[in-house]
């Protein structure tokens, strides 16, 4: 019959220890997920909000550029009014139907 | 000193203008060169134009010159910019309705089945070949988009050439290029190019770009027991309906502009909206002379 060594006393030890860690660890593990729900939930309903798909404007229809794309800002040709025409003062500069 | 000469082609009205009046000949001649040119590359009433050409090639691919091509590629363009609501391929739908010859030679053709467009992506362009190729049956016309690009190249290439200020105006439809006048080019716009000065309308000045006007007052014609107008619906192949009798567009070119003149008026009640999500400064006048100013187009000045 086999006596217990002073070796396979400290193997044991040491197992049981091992035993204990491991346990504890998963407990750990247990607890953080635990709370990580429990901070999920809270924020969900204390800040509720809603995703973006994006925050960029559609894409432009035009394939080669040649109207300004929509929602673009009014462009600026340098318009003014201008002053009362004058039929007698030579050729008048005209933009109408044709 | 600004200066500016009066004369015609491509059938309708034509003005250059320079601020240096010495410059005025050397840019005219420039600009009939180019007009000369674009009437070569596009006229759908030329039998030795590249337009016919294609037009009656029976669905063969037709080698083309540099300013049709690019004339083809910009109407595609436009096509492509404004959702098929300015289409090259309403040739077809124009001859249905009877502009099928120079439009003062149209009399009063008879009531025959209208045809809507074929659309525009039916155009196949063959840089590599230098061809152009629609199916049989498929007519192009250019006539808008290639005047208003023959505007934009003139004047870039007159300003060059005179060192001086430019504006070239072909039937209402204009581009700006080089140094204004002071305060800017001063434009009468009203609801025929022809129309004499003080006709009812509104003076603005302009500095830079283009600016366009489309109007379903005039180019008008008999069809069988209606008049009918050129700006047609390629959705239909009818006259748009008329809830925008004149519609005036600026817009950085000659090009944009008049694409936009003609979609706001197939648009109809959706045109304020569509140039409104553009930006771009915009005067219409509905069918009754009611004026609405979009977009920083100014208000003061009108005239009726």
């Amino acid at each position: 019959m086999r006596r217990a060594t002073p070796t396979t006393q400290a193997q044991r030890a040491r197992d049981e220890g091992l035993t204990r860690v491991r346990r504890v660890t998963w407990l750990a593990g247990l607890g953080a997920a635990a709370f990580t729900a429990l901070a999920s939930l809270v924020a969900a309903t204390t800040t509720p909000g809603h995703t973006q798909a994006s925050s960029s404007p559609p894409a432009a229809v035009s394939a080669g550029g040649t109207l300004p794309n929509p929602t673009q800002q009014p462009s600026d040709a340098g318009l003014a009014p201008g002053s009362q025409p004058n039929a007698g003062s030579g050729p008048v500069i005209v933009s109408g139907g044709s | 000193m600004v200066a500016v000469a009066t004369s015609r082609a491509l059938s309708t009205g034509i003005q250059v203008g320079v601020t240096r009046a010495e410059a005025l000949g050397a840019a005219q001649l420039v600009v009939a060169r180019r007009l000369d040119d674009i009437d070569r590359a596009v006229s759908r009433f030329r039998a030795d134009s590249d337009v016919t050409r294609i037009n009656n090639a029976g669905g063969e691919p037709m080698r083309v010159s540099d300013l049709c091509m690019r004339a083809v590629r910009v109407a595609l363009e436009v096509a492509a910019a404004t959702d098929g609501i300015v289409d090259p391929t309403v040739g077809t739908s124009m001859e249905a309705l009877g502009y099928d010859r120079d439009f003062a030679e149209i009399g009063t053709p008879g009531a025959r089945s209208l045809i809507p467009a074929a659309g525009w992506r039916c155009v196949d362009v063959d840089v590599a070949t230098e061809t152009v190729r629609v199916p049989p049956g498929v007519h192009l016309d250019l006539g808008a988009s290639a005047k208003a690009l023959v505007a934009d190249d003139a004047a870039a290439e007159t300003a060059a050439a005179v060192a001086c200020g430019v504006l070239v105006n072909i039937g209402g439809d204009m581009a700006i290029a080089g140094p204004p006048p002071t305060g800017g080019w001063e434009v009468r716009v009203t609801d025929d190019h022809a129309a004499p000065a003080d006709s009812p309308g509104q003076t603005i000045r302009i500095e830079h770009g283009g600016l366009a006007t489309s109007s379903t007052t005039v180019r008008r014609w008999r069809r069988g027991d209606r008049d009918v107008h050129h700006i047609v619906d390629p959705r239909t192949g009818e006259p748009a309906a008329v809830q925008w009798r004149t519609v005036s567009v600026t817009a950085p070119s000659c090009v944009e502009a008049n694409a936009a003149t003609t979609a706001a008026i197939v648009l109809g009640l959706d045109a304020p909206a569509w140039l409104s999500q553009r930006g771009l400064p915009a005067r219409l006048v509905d069918a009754g002379g009611a004026v609405l100013h979009l977009n920083g187009w100014p208000a003061h000045g009108e005239e009726s």
